[in-house]
């Protein structure tokens, strides 16, 4: 009897709750399937960082974040911080996690010649994260996910739903791919995005094409559609909008300044 | 990659890339300031341990060790990163 009125309590208070929770909404407050994509994110950007090692440069990952924010501002999605980080690796490669969180590799900031073209890169991942590419975040049981909270013994932070979440997000970075539509609707976003900003849009081409002599065994080749078909059809969107394919030329190019220093700490330390 | 938007301003195109669904002015804090993650944060109003835990000063890392998935994340290292990407916004070095 006891344990049953201790059931019906915790069911009341826990109803009680929730009512009050989802009976709020300030038109300013973030809703919390962002609060849940950000902690998905997050989820995912340290299982990254575990696998792959961050490098903790500061005054190469400030300069990388100073330019990641030149184009997020004016993106969409401005309730997000993003952030940009460095992993240590050697293939090729840049991931959008949800929430803001960007990781460029050691092998693709080695393939990158100008700031435009990091810009590129960068725009690509941006709009992954911008239009929603790895989904909208609503926990389908959030009663479940709090009654779970408080009958774990010594408690934890990660919720079922956003590890099984994070889970089947990482098989899509790493293994499967995200689908084809997607990905080459990023990179329409991406240099759209360059665009806006002045950065030549044919520095991204110009990237892209750098990945066409990669070997089969690097991930993004694996997980992105040919580079051949990528080219194509952003040439064909420039002919058809009539875009401008250069940018404003840059006066200096800060970004192997910046480079160049970044790998002679490396290799000082 | 475009859509059209009925306004009282005029009806016209966007590009998807620039139409928000927020209004402006709210956004997503991380931990890194306050040293309280923002899921540690979310979670803060159902779990009060971890809310105690990360009062007292235990990473996520430290939290996670007690359901033993600790080798698979490195809460410190996107930690550190949130840091620095703030003082590149601030315009710090």
């Amino acid at each position: 009897m006891k344990l049953r009125l201790s059931v019906l309590m915790i069911a009341i208070s826990l109803l009680s709750y929730s009512c009050r929770t989802l009976g709020k909404k300030d038109s300013k407050e973030v809703p919390s399937s962002i609060q849940k994509e950000v902690q998905v994110g997050r989820l995912l950007a340290a299982r990254l960082a575990k696998k792959y090692r961050i490098i903790r440069d500061p005054d190469f990952t400030i300069y990388l974040n100073q330019v990641t924010s030149r184009l997020t501002a004016i993106s969409s999605r401005q309730e997000l911080q993003f952030v940009t980080g460095i992993l240590d690796t050697q293939e090729v490669n840049a991931f959008a996690c949800p929430g803001g969180y960007i990781f460029i590799t050691l092998g693709a900031l080695q393939k990158i010649d100008t700031e435009e073209e990091l810009a590129g890169v960068l725009a690509h991942e941006i709009s992954h994260i911008t239009l929603n590419h790895s989904g909208h975040f609503e926990d389908p049981e959030p009663i479940i996910d709090i009654i779970s909270q408080l009958l774990a013994p010594g408690g934890d932070i990660i919720s079922s739903f956003a590890q099984n979440a994070m889970g089947m997000l990482l098989d899509e970075l790493l293994t499967k791919g995200r689908s084809k539509a997607f990905e080459l609707e990023a990179d329409k976003a991406g240099v759209l995005l360059l665009a806006e900003l002045n950065y030549g849009m044919d520095s991204y081409m110009k990237y892209l094409n750098k990945l066409k002599t990669l070997p089969e065994n690097q991930t993004i080749v694996n997980t992105h559609p040919p580079v051949g078909e990528r080219l194509a059809l952003l040439e064909r969107m420039i002919l058809d909008q009539k875009l401008q394919l250069k940018g404003t030329p840059q006066k200096s190019n800060s970004y192997k300044t910046h480079f160049n220093q970044f790998m002679k700490g490396r290799k000082s330390n | 990659m475009y859509i059209k938007v009925k306004s009282s301003f005029g009806d016209g195109y966007i590009m998807k890339l620039f139409l928000s669904k927020m209004p402006p002015g709210g956004k997503v804090q991380f931990g890194s300031e306050i040293d309280k993650s923002t899921s540690v944060k979310a979670r803060s109003r159902a779990s009060s341990y971890t809310e105690t835990a990360a009062a007292r000063g235990y990473s996520e890392s430290a939290i996670l060790r007690t359901r033993g998935s600790q080798s698979d994340y490195d809460f410190d290292a996107i930690q550190w990163l949130e840091k620095v990407s703030k003082m590149g916004m601030d315009g710090k070095k």
